[in-house]
């Protein structure tokens, strides 16, 4: 064993450095220290230099097709209200009226063109502009309407349907932030080349009793898959779905900590895949679709859209899995030990009800906090997190798998759990202005 | 009148007394029995704790939503070494009250409906939490028993926060 040699030797070097990844390319050396999971200092951190500089996600375009429609939800940790203004504007408000603080909106969602905190009356456009403010007249001159607007994130982006907000206006521009994630959002988007995409009502919100970062590194991983998720693959299998596929992909570096995994695997996909347990009509409609999308998007590009499982994260708070079936996956850290996820349902919008159905039961069978799969991975996060109590004598983590390694690129290499935990750890070391990006 | 009454009574404890064995058979971890309380197309469902109401299974995206195959796999998952979120289980404990018996209607196929309420807690790892929620019963009745043909448990929770996720049967 080689462990304790390089932990004492890198433990001069946290110590030298302060640097809480470890990364020695020339000897494939790449560790973790396991404070970045427990230290409440470093979720301090993580909030400045990270959760309120990047763009993070907050909601899908479909969830408020309509002028008026608003959700309220936490996004890394602020209180925001998700909605579009009457001018067919997506807005990003931040939930607390400006006089006193209250919430202006407490409904989780619906239609309005003003809200109203009813504390003290005061009401605001969906916009955000104050319009209202009982006896006003006593205020001091000194007090204005527009000086007290709902405050905003400072900038709002779109990418196709997908809405990001960003609280730093010095942050780049959305689609430069993104880099190699925006081609594999577009894989996403391009399976609605009918007619968009569409969050399916039903939201899975739950948690897991960890730190977000172990989410993270799970929801990409695919060294994990066989070992943890066994008794999902035997029932699959028990239901006739073909296993000798495998997981066949590579992990990709999408740039700005962004990452994926992009394989093939047996799953059903109703944009693609057929399996065996499908009626004769269900595999005929997915077959014509997969024909179709060959016409709209071009043979190459329908193969990678429609035939390719990808788990897509988007750094810092979104990762989408396009595996079992297509789910969108939000992550907000709350305590340096708990993380609550919101998980969605993401379909082609209009789709055929069998497919829908299908879609659905992969969901269910794979994903979500009643699954066969996902439960497995809390268990796996939440054991991880308990084994940290025993930082004092093991300090770090290990994240070489394939590193360094002369092999071809292999789909259960950690290569995108390295890009991560290198912006994480630029983010971390930068000053009050954060890291290189 | 007096026989309606009984018979209503009757009735209502007869069901009290199947949904108490079905707790204890759960918290037993007795689940191929429990299985067999289910009809051949006997189905289990969980709505998300956004849509406690929702009904269609594919407008909504549920949390559980079991045909009687999906729910013999979730069965033979459990009794496997590899389920590992329940290995080791889980202990919990459920209470089953406020017990209400309509009679079903044909058209669906039930004889009996027991709406009840449900208080489980699940104990693990130092960490107790609780779930508490409506359970509807759609029953069939054969002999001197009941038969599930739908199982219904409607969390009163707005999120699984910080319960986190149902590896157990709810």
């Amino acid at each position: 064993m080689t462990i304790d040699h390089s932990t004492e030797a890198t433990n001069l070097t946290v110590r030298r450095t302060g640097r809480m990844v470890h990364d020695v390319p020339e000897t494939g050396e790449f560790m973790v220290h396991r404070s970045a999971f427990t230290d409440g200092a470093v979720l301090e951190r993580e909030r400045r230099n990270i959760l309120s500089r990047c763009w993070v996600y907050v909601g899908h375009a479909s969830e408020i097709p309509n002028v008026g429609d608003y959700r309220t939800r936490s996004v890394v940790g602020r209180q925001v209200i998700f909605c579009r203004d009457r001018n067919d504007e997506v807005r990003v408000l931040l939930n607390t009226c400006r006089h006193r603080g209250a919430l202006v909106c407490r409904e989780p969602q619906g239609n309005d063109t003003t809200f109203t905190c009813f504390y003290h009356k005061w009401q605001y456009r969906n916009s955000g502009e104050l319009i209202g403010v009982p006896g006003k007249i006593s205020f001091p001159e000194s007090f204005t309407l527009a000086d007290n607007g709902l405050a905003s994130a400072s900038q709002v982006e779109t990418y196709r349907d997908f809405v990001f907000a960003s609280f730093d206006s010095s942050a780049p521009p959305l689609v430069e932030y993104l880099a190699g994630a925006a081609d594999f959002i577009d894989r996403i988007a391009d399976q609605g080349f009918r007619d968009g995409m569409e969050i399916v009502d039903g939201a899975h919100l739950y948690s897991m009793r960890c730190n977000w970062k172990l989410v993270v590194e799970n929801s990409i991983d695919g060294y994990h898959g066989f070992p943890v998720h066994s008794t999902y693959f035997q029932y699959i299998g028990s239901r006739g779905v073909d296993l000798s596929v495998g997981l066949d992909g590579v992990p990709r570096d999408l740039g700005n900590g962004h990452a994926c995994l992009d394989y093939l695997a047996p799953f059903a996909r109703t944009v693609a895949r057929t399996t065996a347990p499908m009626s004769d009509r269900a595999k005929q409609l997915i077959t014509d679709i997969r024909a179709e999308a060959d016409a709209a998007l071009g043979e190459e590009r329908a193969a990678l859209v429609a035939d390719r499982s990808k788990n897509i994260f988007v750094y810092p708070n979104l990762l989408i899995i396009d595996a079992a079936s297509l789910q969108i996956r939000v992550l907000d850290p709350v305590a340096t030990d708990y993380t609550n996820i919101s998980a969605w349902l993401l379909a082609p919008r209009g789709e055929d009800r069998e497919l829908r159905q299908i879609r659905s039961d992969s969901y269910q069978e794979f994903l979500g906090p009643g699954g066969f799969a996902t439960p497995d991975d809390c268990e796996a996060l939440e054991t991880c997190q308990i084994g940290y109590q025993n930082i004092a004598e093991v300090e770090w983590n290990l994240v070489n798998k394939g590193y360094g390694v002369d092999a071809p690129e292999a789909v259960d290499n950690e290569t995108q759990i390295r890009a991560f935990w290198r912006q994480w750890d630029s983010d971390m070391a930068g000053g009050p202005d954060g890291g290189t990006r | 009148m007096t026989s309606t009454v009984t018979d209503a009574l009757l009735l209502r404890l007869r069901i009290e007394d199947f949904l108490f064995t079905e707790a204890e058979l759960l918290d037993a971890w007795k689940l191929d029995e429990w299985l067999a309380l289910f009809e051949p197309d006997g189905r289990y469902f969980v709505p998300p704790t956004d849509r406690p109401d929702a009904r269609d299974t594919i407008a909504t995206a549920f949390i559980i939503a079991d045909d009687h195959e999906r729910l013999t796999g979730r069965v033979r998952r459990l009794a496997t070494d590899a389920a590992w979120v329940e290995r080791p289980r889980s202990r919990t404990h459920r209470v089953v009250g406020n017990v209400r018996v309509e009679s079903g209607t044909d058209s669906v196929g039930d004889d009996v409906v027991a709406r009840s309420s449900f208080i489980v807690h699940r104990v693990r790892r130092g960490v107790t939490d609780c779930f508490t929620g409506r359970y509807e019963h759609r029953l069939r009745v054969v002999g001197d028993s009941f038969r599930i043909r739908e199982r219904w448990a409607v969390l009163t929770a707005e999120a699984l926060q910080p319960t986190g996720k149902i590896g157990f049967i709810l």
